[in-house]
């Protein structure tokens, strides 16, 4: 089991000399041990791990936390002040694109020599060009010189070559969210087959990609390996971190808060202050809002999951029929859905000035939508859906992150449908 | 699928492992087709688009012999004062075979400094045998001196209706040189990534080894006490055993020749050595 790694890493490390000039460099390699000219920055620290064969395994880690510096470190780019990395097998990395492209040179020039580096013969070269060529899809170009394509073009080609070389082992990273559609469904269909095939590491900020493809994840945290287990939990300790700061490690895999039945916590809440876009009449106002998932967080939602939006309001004058919605909205502001007390005929009481209280939405089955950022607008009114005047209206007051396993084609898919199939007799 | 295991460690690779010839040999024959496609591209883009193209690796020379004919040879009236009868022709052809050797010198030595910058690219992204890059110049400069060469050999049968049989060990000459140039320019290619101002200043310091050593006017020229600093210039060495061979007949200096070759094969493997150690640390400055 042992001699099937693909990759072994044994307390790797890397520290960076920071030189306040590149001629100190010069005097510290004439001087060795007996003066300093630098100092030391840890970009990655005794890391361990090993990635068997026929793995795929995800590297997720916010930005600066040393995963480019152990994306190198597994390429050979760079070597570890200490430590040893084991690789099995010839790596092709897709970091970067076209990065060992030379402008001046054509399509076909690059290809070579960019097979050359990586240890190819001129022969294998010959029989796997056709193939790169067409993958790539450039047509004629291909004999121009590099620095006369477009980004698409130049992406193409040089995913084309780097993914053509056969590798036994496949770093990938985002670079693939450069081109159209169609070109990223061909790459997306190129490692997905590879990821059956071969090995592959898979670096990535996309949380829902990182669980669909990968059966391992390494989390990179502040130059240390901080978690290296399945991907649903390692995504979520990651996002947890990302939203709220820094908690450690104390919470145990299956302990996931789930909001108590006894009252809210009003610290929870986000409070409304004057950097949020609103406007109204101010009559009640909204002071502070909380929206509350199923698994406990509030910065990021999964499909089929239950959350609650919950809206503190405060009336400062007699309300007589308030009515309180909200509207979740995507990153281009297309509005997808929303709903309002007025519209799921729930009658709020009425509000004497000086009362508060707290308007809960509870929505069963998050739906299926696009991944990324969402955002929900909160407000109250007085009167009815048709005829009110707007309290107060806060745009975008919150910001969650829907994560789908399984995106869906258009702006959102109906959960629990099923199909069936008969056949007729003739 | 290969499976060999590449180690990547700090280990920190002995100096001796590189000052082995054989070995050294044996590590860029690995590259060779990268070597070959780098060489063939630098070679031909050269001069791609412009309507001579490869014409000019020998109009070039040519029109600069001309020029350094004509202000020697007329307007300074200098003279070689090894033949009896010597023609602007003669003297033309004495100095083009310095040239051509100095060239090959100083197009390497003056690319070097710039040459790794110049390819960022290869030193972080990905993984590449930086030492073929200074090869690579090495060599195109060579087939740039081959052509120069041929014309001057038409040269001397033109002027001399024969060649010399010396001029077969221009080879055995040019071994030293090119060993030379070799060392230097891993040398300054490895410098240059730190010290920037290398690549700026080696223009001068090349030009002014251009005129200190005796290519237009023969070592006898210079005043007797101050002939030393000029013998002990090893490229005067390549150039009068280079001329030796092929305008007047004569074996090389074998003295000075071997001293020539000594040093050379030093400084050859001190250049490669040291550019290979700091090699790894190139990443972190580029």
């Amino acid at each position: 089991m042992f001699n099937d790694f693909a990759v072994h890493a044994s307390s790797i490390g890397k520290c960076y000399h920071i030189y306040n000039q590149p001629v100190d460099r010069l005097k510290q390699s004439l001087w060795r041990g007996r003066r300093r000219f630098y100092n030391d920055f840890w970009a990655l620290q005794d890391t361990s791990f090993q990635i068997n064969k026929g793995e795929t395994v995800g590297i997720i880690g916010s930005n600066g936390s040393g995963k480019s510096t152990l994306m190198q470190l597994l390429c050979g780019t760079l070597n570890p002040t200490v430590g040893k990395i084991e690789v099995r097998g010839r790596v092709a990395a897709l970091l970067e694109l076209g990065a060992g492209f030379n402008p001046e040179f054509t399509g076909r020039e690059n290809v070579y020599v960019n097979s050359a580096i990586m240890g190819l013969s001129r022969a294998e070269t010959d029989a796997r060009y056709d193939e790169i060529a067409e993958f790539a899809g450039i047509g004629s170009f291909i004999e121009q010189p590099v620095k006369t394509y477009s980004t698409g073009m130049y992406v193409r080609l040089a995913f084309a070559a780097a993914v053509n070389v056969s590798p036994d082992i496949l770093v990938v990273d985002e670079v693939l969210s450069v081109g159209d559609a169609r070109f990223q469904q061909k790459c997306m269909a190129k490692i997905r087959r590879f990821c059956r095939e071969g090995t592959v590491i898979f670096v990535s900020h996309d949380m829902a990609a990182i669980t669909e493809l990968c059966s391992r994840v390494l989390w990179i945290e502040g130059g240390k390996l901080r978690l290296n287990r399945e991907p649903k939990f390692v995504v979520e300790k990651y996002l947890e971190f990302m939203y709220e700061g820094d908690r450690g490690l104390e919470q145990s895999p299956s302990g996931i808060a789930t909001p108590s039945e006894s009252e809210y916590s009003l610290q929870e809440f986000v409070p409304v202050t004057k950097d949020f876009r609103q406007f109204g009449n101010r009559k009640a106002t909204i002071q502070s809002i909380r929206f509350l998932s199923q698994n406990g967080s509030k910065g990021f939602i999964y499909a089929g999951e239950s959350c609650e939006i919950s809206i503190f309001l405060r009336a400062h004058e007699n309300i007589a029929k308030p009515i309180v919605g909200y509207l979740v909205k995507n990153r281009l502001g297309q509005e997808i859905f929303g709903d309002n007390t007025d519209l799921m005929k729930y009658p709020v009481s009425p509000f004497s000035a000086g009362q508060s209280g707290i308007v809960t939405f509870q929505i069963n089955e998050w739906p299926s939508l696009l991944n990324g950022d969402y955002t929900i607008s909160v407000a109250v009114g007085d009167g009815t859906i048709e005829k009110h005047s707007q309290c107060h209206w806060i745009y975008d007051a919150i910001v969650v992150e829907n994560i789908s396993g399984h995106p869906p084609v258009g702006i959102f898919s109906i959960p629990n449908t099923n199909v069936t199939f008969s056949r007729l007799k003739s | 699928m290969s499976d060999a295991i590449t180690t990547i460690s700090p280990r920190r690779t002995k100096a001796a492992r590189f000052l082995n010839p054989i070995r050294i040999a044996v590590h860029l024959w690995r590259y060779r087709n990268l070597i070959q496609q780098l060489t063939w591209r630098e070679v031909t883009g050269r001069y791609k688009g412009s309507v001579v193209g490869l014409g000019w690796s020998i109009i070039q020379p040519l029109i600069m012999l001309i020029i350094y004919t004509f202000v020697f040879s007329v307007i300074f009236s200098a003279r070689w004062g090894v033949e009896p009868e010597e023609g602007r022709a003669a003297f033309a052809l004495t100095l083009f075979i310095g040239l051509i050797t100095f060239s090959l010198f100083s197009e390497v030595v003056n690319a070097s400094p710039t040459l790794i910058l110049a390819h960022a690219n290869y030193v972080k992204k990905v993984v590449f045998p930086l030492e073929i890059l200074i090869l690579v110049k090495f060599l195109s400069a060579t087939i740039s001196a081959l052509f120069s060469l041929i014309v001057l050999l038409i040269g001397i049968l033109l002027v001399y209706h024969s060649l010399p049989l010396t001029a077969l060990l221009l080879p055995l000459v040019w071994l030293p040189m090119m060993m030379f140039s070799l060392g230097w320019g891993y040398f300054l290619a490895s410098l240059g990534v730190f010290v920037r101002d290398i690549g700026a200043t080696i223009n001068i310091v090349t030009t002014m080894l251009f005129f200190l050593t005796p290519i237009f006017y023969p070592i006898t020229a210079v005043p007797e006490n101050l002939r030393v600093i000029f013998r002990i210039n090893p490229l005067a060495i390549f150039v009068e055993d280079a001329r030796r061979v092929t305008i007047w007949g004569l074996t090389p200096d074998w003295p000075w020749f071997f001293a020539g070759l000594v040093l050379s094969t030093i400084i050859f493997l001190f250049g490669y050595a040291w550019f290979m150690k700091s090699k790894k640390t190139f990443a972190d400055v580029v």
